[in-house]
């Protein structure tokens, strides 16, 4: 019987077969009894019956359950709401309704990943646009320095984090580096920046103010969380540049005068290392004078690669700064170098954020030439 | 596609209390999640006072790779054991110089230098 049931056509053929066997069953009846003629009458009320028996099996047996299934697919393909089909059917609609709910099934799943997924972007956009809302948007005016800093995330949400903060005389110049990028290094960052801008107002060192950043990150952060972070601190009135270290990247001064480049190792141990960095620490003067640049970056910068899997490295910003710091502005030396870090980059893509700030020494305080310049994005 | 790092297990002696793991590759992103299971297994096993991470043939590493070797060195730590890195070359050794990790672990030319150093 099964065997019927899993074609429409046999199962068809089965009912015609049992109505002729019944059909047959009468007419020996009749015959039996000593009917043998039929008239015109009689064979018209039997095909009557047979159309009648027929349509009423096409239509329930077919064409109904066959209906039900276009409309769900029409309700589907249309965007409108649709349902599973129940049947026990093993024939061919039973396969059309099995292979609908499977599909549909996929689909409902599918469209949970992607709404989900949306979800997460969408949270993740509004994670990035917090971030670039504290990192500043536009390049500082100070007295006796040009400042000009680029920064390009890696991904969504940055791990990098740079900031100017003016305080009385002193101007803090700082740029950081969060393990990693991605929404943890995000975290990382915003909480770095909102400490440093909260303590620059309470203290009046550099070195009190990374002291105190280290011990409430160290508190809060996973211990394979850290940053490391050089501040810098610049006294208009003194006209003198001092620094502290927390395991950063080295920092950069062309000196003018010989037109050199000093790498100074910026020492120290990055933030939330240790409980309390007081004794890794320490305040230090940085040896610039008027017309020297200084110029700080992430490690995004160095650890760059090309196609070839070579890395743009500390020699070769060392030579650009050499290059271009006797011909150009802050400004002109910061796009130089982003310049040529593209080219050196080619189609490689970025795997680390991206921050480059040049600072230079000038005492006449020269206007930045290009508007273009006072914006921080890359 | 070769993996960027690969660790190697030295064999340990009956008397001898620490372990050496090379690390050949870099320590990067990628580099960490090509050893992280073979590595916490490793960390989760061990019992002796001293683990050692020669790093004669690590070419690179990164702030990840760091994180990474601050979180050995806290859960060490937590179970009186000590994380120690000896042999590593000068671009990693500039890293460990520039972040302060000389400040937090030991770190050691080489092997023999280690074991004068601890007398053992």
């Amino acid at each position: 019987m099964r065997w019927f049931k899993k074609s429409i056509l046999r199962n068809l053929f089965l009912e015609l077969f049992i109505f002729l066997a019944l059909a047959g069953g009468v007419f020996f009846y009749f015959y039996k009894k000593g009917v043998d003629t039929v008239s015109l009458k009689h064979v018209g009320l039997f095909l009557g019956v047979f159309t009648i028996y027929f349509l009423v099996i096409g239509s329930f047996y077919i064409v109904k359950p066959l209906r039900t299934i276009l409309l769900q697919m029409q309700a589907l393909l249309s965007g409108k709401p649709y349902k599973q089909i129940y049947t026990e059917r093993i024939d061919e609609i039973g396969i059309l309704a099995h292979f609908f709910n499977q599909v549909t099934a996929g689909l409902g799943e599918a469209s949970y990943d992607i709404k989900d997924r949306e979800r997460m972007l969408s949270e993740l956009n509004v994670a990035a646009q917090l971030q670039k809302d504290i990192l500043p948007p536009k390049n500082p005016v100070v007295e006796g320095l040009q400042i000009v800093a680029k920064n390009k995330p890696a991904t969504e949400v940055g791990g990098d984090i740079f900031n100017f903060i003016t305080v009385k005389d002193k101007t803090y110049i700082y740029i950081g580096d969060a393990t990693g990028h991605g929404v943890a290094a995000g975290l990382i960052m915003t909480m770095v920046s909102t400490l440093v801008s909260v303590f620059s107002g309470f203290f009046e060192s550099t070195y009190d103010i990374l002291v105190n950043v280290n011990k409430y990150v160290k508190s809060c952060v996973k211990k394979a969380m850290f940053m490391t972070m050089v501040m810098l601190c610049w006294d208009k009135s003194t006209k003198k540049m001092t620094f502290v270290g927390a395991g950063h990247e080295h920092i950069l001064v062309y000196h003018a005068n010989s037109g050199e480049c000093e790498a100074i190792l910026s020492g120290g141990v990055a933030i939330g290392m240790v409980p309390d960095n007081s004794k890794a620490i320490k305040e230090q003067s940085l040896n610039a004078e008027d017309g020297d640049y200084i110029v700080l970056y992430s490690d995004g910068i160095t650890e760059a690669k090309n196609s070839l899997g070579e890395m743009f490295g500390l020699e070769r910003l060392k030579n650009l700064v050499v290059e271009y710091a006797p011909q150009y502005s802050a400004e002109g030396v910061n796009y130089h170098i982003a310049k040529s870090l593209v080219d050196f980059m080619q189609d490689h893509s970025q795997d680390d954020d991206m921050t480059l700030i040049v600072i230079k020494l000038d005492k006449n305080s020269s206007i930045v030439e290009n508007p273009n310049a006072q914006a921080t994005n890359w | 596609m070769e993996p960027s790092l690969k660790i190697v297990l030295q064999p340990v002696e009956s008397n001898q209390n620490y372990q050496v793991v090379k690390f050949i590759g870099s320590l990067d992103k990628a580099g960490y999640a090509d050893v992280v299971d073979e590595l916490n297994k490793t960390i989760e096993q061990f019992n002796l006072k001293f683990l050692i991470f020669d790093f004669a043939d690590l070419k690179f590493i990164n702030s990840e790779g760091i994180g990474y070797l601050m979180e050995v060195h806290a859960h060490l730590i937590q179970r009186d054991r000590k994380l120690v890195i000896i042999s590593p070359n000068s671009h990693v050794d500039d890293v460990f110089k520039a972040i302060g990790i000389h400040e937090i672990v030991s770190v050691y030319a080489d092997l023999s230098e280690f074991l004068n150093s601890n007398k053992l």
